[in-house]
């Protein structure tokens, strides 16, 4: 990984050192940081000032470069690819972090980086052109991840003579921070055409440009900028007419140099923009404030949009006067379409979360009304059997046991078969009272929990043969009929699942009532439950209809809640509601219990 | 004076049946008068003063126990038995509680509702179908 970033720390002495140090050299009217590598310092140093002053002013800069020296550059290759071969999370995430401090340094301004290009050459020329390649991606994918302006490809050994390198030196002054170094030396056994053929993209044919810089030193800062792909970087004049042209404006805006230089850079722009003066007031501002940045739709040559990040920086001599105005447009579609692809995503996502919402409400709501559907259902078909059904049994048994009486005592056979009709009648009776009172026990309607637990306990336990024992609060009165209902179907399915699943031999069945909320309570000594009986559906629990968790929405419903808790001997289940207004009205108060 | 007995019952076909047991077992008692729901059995129990109820427990809007407890409550003479399909240990301890004298289960009506209409003539209660 690289080494900590240690923002102006000058104490640091780039020629001594051979790790990688981070320094900042305070200029005329610029500040930025460099980064330094080994022993080439100079040489970056004098052309990160260049760049900076030209295009970049008050900004700070990250720069990498190699030696010539075998050892340390693989070293700086080998921190660049991290020990192995160039991967993006390897490579970006130091970088990315870098800048990062950067930006935080420079508020409201880009990072410049600067990756001056003996890296790529050098894995040229030991054979590895597909790392050298994948290395340029990196850069480029790195530009579009991170907010900064990038300048690469530098051609760090057209200075392999030391008489190039004397004259570029003079043209910097007493500003330059430079250090003879020694690798200068060990380059003059290369000659530069093999290194320039080993990386022929470069040699591309420059456009002057006017700002200050002149002779050898000149060419090559026009070398770099020029051969830049990913960033269109020209010039502007001060009235706004394209002065100089890149391989990225390029590939980017489509006109050859010889189309566009001297024409106005408005036509970059939408007509609608052009009708607003954005153009000219872009200038206004970049040269008031000394840069411009902007973001938004520019047009090809061929009339095709591309949505563009523009920064236009104002550019001084060293007088202070206007020389014109240094352009840097990326094409940044690819990135703005897959923030709205993202947008558009995150969008989509939210509101499959809002259907999936509904529709649980939904659910919820369809099961409210099953419940109340099924529970409206069963007291009618019980009330009718109890009603109807019953009560003609209950006269037939009447009249049989009358006709006994008269015809009895004188035939006999008629005597026996009378008898079989009155136990039969007996017989379905019963069958019909406890098919009613299963379905909705009337006695529950007429008087209350307190009677109907008891009534309902009995016949558990002679079906099931588990032992029950209820308790209830002495002054346990009526409440309200919903809620009577919902713990009565509690005890049902409690006692259901107690039979089917607890193996346990006896039930505990408390009522109890405190501060307007009332507790039953199915206490067993078996296996015990798991509390997410509640929230699964599973047939398994399914016993009465709805279950459990139909209780446990039922107690929701009531604004009470359903819980399964460990006891010392097995499980309870235990339902609170609300006490409510008690049911029917006023019957509490008439009745005098 | 015979004995006066108010049969309440909001199925015609039961109070027939209890008409009929009267009729058959004790036809020196008169049945007053028939109330098929709560409200009007209050009615006729200020008005005709039976000398005994016989209340069923199921009935709609005021149920019998309601009814029991609004006679106890106008402190007429009559005696109230309460005639119902329930059948519950409770149910007793429901009924004395509504000011009722007696509770008798529609299925034992031939065996059990003239003893328990004579016990409480008798001023006794009955709650028990083997004899209180």
């Amino acid at each position: 990984m690289f080494p900590p970033f240690l923002p102006h720390d000058t104490s640091a002495c780039p020629c001594k050192s051979e790790k990688l140090t981070f320094r900042t050299i305070p200029g005329e009217q610029l500040q930025y940081d460099v980064q330094l590598c080994n022993s080439k310092e100079f040489l970056i140093d004098v052309l990160s000032q260049r760049i900076g002053r030209v295009l970049f002013v008050d900004e700070p800069a990250l720069a990498f470069a190699t030696a010539s020296q075998w050892p340390n550059a693989r070293e700086i290759i080998d921190m660049l690819a991290c020990g192995g071969a160039f991967e993006e999370s390897g490579f970006h995430l130091p970088i990315g972090d870098a800048l990062r401090a950067m930006s935080g340094l420079a508020v409201g301004h880009l990072p410049g980086v600067f990756a001056l290009g003996e890296i790529v050459a050098l894995l040229w020329a030991q054979g590895r052109g597909h790392e050298a390649i994948r290395l340029e991606r990196l850069w480029n994918d790195l530009a579009k991840k991170y907010p900064f302006s990038l300048l690469r490809r530098y051609v760090a050994f057209v200075f392999s003579n030391t008489n190039q390198v004397e004259s570029f030196l003079a043209m910097d002054g007493e500003q330059s921070h430079v250090m003879h170094g020694k690798p200068l030396e060990d380059c003059r056994g290369l000659r530069s055409g093999e290194r320039l053929r080993a990386i022929s993209p470069w040699e591309r044919k420059a456009v002057p440009l006017e700002c200050g810089i002149s002779g050898e030193a000149e060419d090559q800062f026009r070398l770099l900028v020029e051969a830049v792909e990913d960033y269109a970087i020209f010039m502007l004049d001060p009235r706004g007419y394209v002065r100089t042209w890149n391989i990225g404006a390029q590939r980017i805006k489509q006109y050859d140099a010889s189309e566009i230089i001297g024409k106005h850079f408005s036509c970059f722009y939408p007509e609608e923009d052009v009708r607003k003066g954005k153009p000219e007031w872009a200038l206004v501002i970049a040269e008031k404030q000394g840069r411009y940045e902007d973001e938004d739709w520019r047009l090809r040559k061929d009339g095709s949009k591309f949505w563009a990040n523009v920064i236009i920086t104002a550019v001084r001599n060293r007088k202070g006067e206007l020389v014109g105005f240094g352009k840097v447009t990326r094409d940044v579609t690819e990135r703005m379409r897959a923030q709205r692809k993202l947008e558009a995503e995150v969008a989509e996502r939210r509101d499959a979360e809002r259907q999936l919402h509904a529709s649980e409400e939904s659910l919820r709501q369809l099961s409210r009304h099953l419940l109340r559907t099924q529970d409206e259902e069963r007291r009618q078909i019980g009330r009718d059997l109890h009603d109807s059904l019953g009560q003609y049994l209950a006269v037939l048994k009447m009249k049989l046991d009358s006709l006994s009486e008269t015809f009895g005592p004188r035939e006999k056979a008629v005597a026996q078969d009378l008898a079989h009709c009155v136990h039969l009648t007996e017989g379905c009776i019963k069958e019909v009272r406890t098919a009613s009172y299963l379905l909705y026990p009337p006695m529950l309607e007429e008087l209350g929990l307190t009677s109907a637990i008891p009534w309902y306990l009995d016949g558990f336990s002679s079906r099931s043969g588990i032992k029950t024992t209820f308790t209830a609060e002495a002054n346990f009165g009526r409440i309200s009929r919903d809620s009577e209902l919902a713990l009565f179907r509690v005890l049902q399915e409690g006692l259901t699942n107690v039979h089917r699943h607890s193996q346990s031999e006896r039930a505990y069945v408390r009522l109890a009532s405190a501060d307007g909320f009332c507790t039953l309570e199915i206490a067993d000594e078996g296996v015990g439950m798991p509390a997410q009986l509640l929230d699964q559906p599973g047939e398994e629990m399914i016993t009465f209809g709805v279950g459990l968790r139909g209780m446990s929405e039922r107690m929701r419903q009531l604004g009470g809640r359903l819980e399964i808790v460990p006891n010392d001997t097995g499980a309870t289940l235990r339902a609170i509601v609300p006490t409510g207004e008690p049911w029917p009205p006023g019957f509490l108060d008439r009745a005098a219990f | 004076m015979p004995v006066r007995v108010l049969i309440v019952d909001d199925h015609e076909i039961v109070r027939e049946g209890i008409s009929q047991l009267i009729a058959r077992s004790r036809p020196e008692w008169l049945i007053c008068g028939q109330a098929s729901n709560g409200e009007q059995a209050i009615e006729l129990a200020q008005t005709l003063l039976p000398d005994v109820v016989i209340l069923d427990i199921s009935m709609p809007k005021i149920n019998g126990l309601q009814v029991a407890a609004r006679i106890a409550d106008m402190h007429l003479r009559c005696r109230v038995l309460m005639f119902t399909m329930h059948e519950s240990e409770r149910l007793a301890r429901d009924v004395r509680a509504a000011g009722a004298q007696g509770v008798v289960l529609k299925s034992q009506a031939s065996r059990d509702l003239i003893r328990a209409v004579d016990h409480l003539l008798a001023g006794d209660t009955f709650f028990d179908s083997s004899g209180d």
